[in-house]
């Protein structure tokens, strides 16, 4: 990756990048509002990482990549409509929509490179939602960042988000943030490199329990994120 | 490119409790009169008790009252990454292409902070005289940058021991040509002259 290619990598990881993460939990404050289950986090993130955002996302985003690089746009609205049916809870459906758009409405008038406008194009008109993974990997193709690369992207950043939505519902500290972290390290690439070689037809999360908080967050008498 | 008109919008910041949702019941009514079309985006902190609120008044349809959460980050959603704000703009927007206004209500601010000029037009701060008399004297940003200063709740000054001529005085003084109103939101003495700045400074009336 060169040096330009990098930059560009932190500044799209940066949580200063305006993409509405800050309002999504994934159903984690659902977990933690139950008082009477004790929440192993750092299971539950390898759970999340593991049968979720990497057989999911990761999945979707590997495949959105090599149609970016291929200019093949029709093909990312596809990818994107069929991300968009294998998330079952429809706030994290949402979720990942918002945030996608968003950083769509973000870039609009300053990416002008015709594979990004295109799609945006294509979003407005109503072809596909533009969830956050196909997004990213348009703009990782662009910038010319790695897709192994990018992938650790996308798993990192999920990570961060998780542990600040815990460290703001009052159940992490900030330095236990900063070791589970380090911990997650060396997990991350073989998750990764699993995606890159999964069918577009493999897609599918398998955390039940994780479902079903994220669908009976959007029954919350009392909440403060919107997943 | 967008080819949709942009509405003007309007944010509301201050503290919790200073009056935001009393003045939002107070405004819409009379830009109603007006024969304005408004629609209203609430930052809940917790609950949807804001939007709830204005939906229960009745004077604006359910679907024109959203309610975005903050994820524990009032200000960030209005400040440094309004998206998910922008997200329900643009929703409105589409859902409603008749509309001529769009107010936003933060979560409850504290007194340094501001609206991210990407998200609203123009940026009014609700303080009150039972929140202390010194908050213009200590001159934050919402006192200093807002585009219009609100002391609300002007009668509670006698029972609270607010100054509220010292009040105003300090806030012109934090403020220079900025303009500073008094309100009572139970009532609705002030709000004419919240009205026609509106009309003013985003309808061009
Ligand atoms: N006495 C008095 N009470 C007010 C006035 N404006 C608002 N309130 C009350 O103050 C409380 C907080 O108002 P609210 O609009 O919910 O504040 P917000 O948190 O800024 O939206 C409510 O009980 C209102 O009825 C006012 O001008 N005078
Ligand atoms: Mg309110």
């Amino acid at each position: 990756m060169d040096d330009t290619a990098f930059i560009a990598a932190l500044q799209l990881t940066d949580s200063f990048f305006p993409s509405g993460a800050v309002t999504l939990s994934h159903g984690l404050e659902t977990f933690l509002s139950d008082q009477s289950t004790a929440i192993d986090l750092s299971q539950l993130l390898h759970d999340y990482l593991e049968r979720k955002i990497a057989p999911c996302d990761l999945v979707a985003y590997a495949h959105a990549y090599q149609a970016a690089a291929e200019g093949d746009v029709e093909r990312l609205h596809q990818i994107d409509r069929y991300l968009n049916v294998s998330l079952l809870p429809q706030e994290l459906r949402q979720g990942s929509v918002r945030s996608g758009r968003g950083t769509l409405e973000t870039l609009r008038r300053i990416v002008e490179e015709p594979l990004f406008q295109t799609f945006l194009a294509g979003v407005d008109a109503g072809k596909s939602g533009g969830h956050l993974p196909i997004c990213l990997a348009i703009l990782h193709s662009i910038w010319r960042i790695p897709q192994h690369r990018g992938g650790c992207m996308l798993l990192y950043a999920f990570m961060v988000n998780f542990l600040s939505a815990a460290i703001r519902l009052g159940h992490l500290g900030h330095r236990q943030a900063q070791g589970l972290l380090i911990h997650f390290r060396p997990q991350l690439m073989p998750l990764v490199e699993q995606a890159l070689e999964s069918q577009l037809e493999e897609i599918g999360s398998f955390v039940p329990l994780a479902d079903i908080r994220a669908m009976q967050h959007a029954h919350l008498s009392v909440r403060l994120f919107s997943s | 490119m967008t080819d949709y008109a942009e509405v003007p919008r309007l944010g509301i910041g201050g503290p919790v409790g200073s009056g935001k949702t009393a003045l939002i019941e107070q405004v819409v009514p009379y830009l109603q009169r007006q024969g304005r079309q408004v629609a209203v985006i609430t930052n809940d902190i917790l609950t949807q008790e804001d939007a709830q609120r204005l939906r229960n008044r009745g004077f604006l349809s359910p679907e024109r009252i959203v309610g975005v959460e903050t994820g524990a980050c009032p200000h960030t959603v209005i400040r440094e990454d309004p998206t998910m704000n922008l997200e329900a703009v643009r929703q409105l927007e589409e859902q409603f292409p008749a509309l001529d206004l769009i107010i936003l209500e933060s979560g409850g601010d504290n007194l340094a902070s501001t609206y991210s000029p990407e998200l609203a037009d123009a940026f009014v701060f609700v303080i009150d005289v039972a929140g202390g008399d010194d908050i213009p004297r200590k001159r934050g940003l919402g006192v200093t940058r807002s585009d219009l200063l609100i002391i609300n709740k002007v009668d509670l000054a006698p029972y609270v021991g607010a100054n509220i001529e010292a009040m105003t005085q300090d806030a012109h003084h934090a403020r220079g040509t900025r303009p500073v109103l008094l309100t009572n939101c139970k009532t609705g003495l002030g709000i004419q002259d919240v009205g026609e700045w509106i009309e003013r400074e985003l309808l061009f009336v």
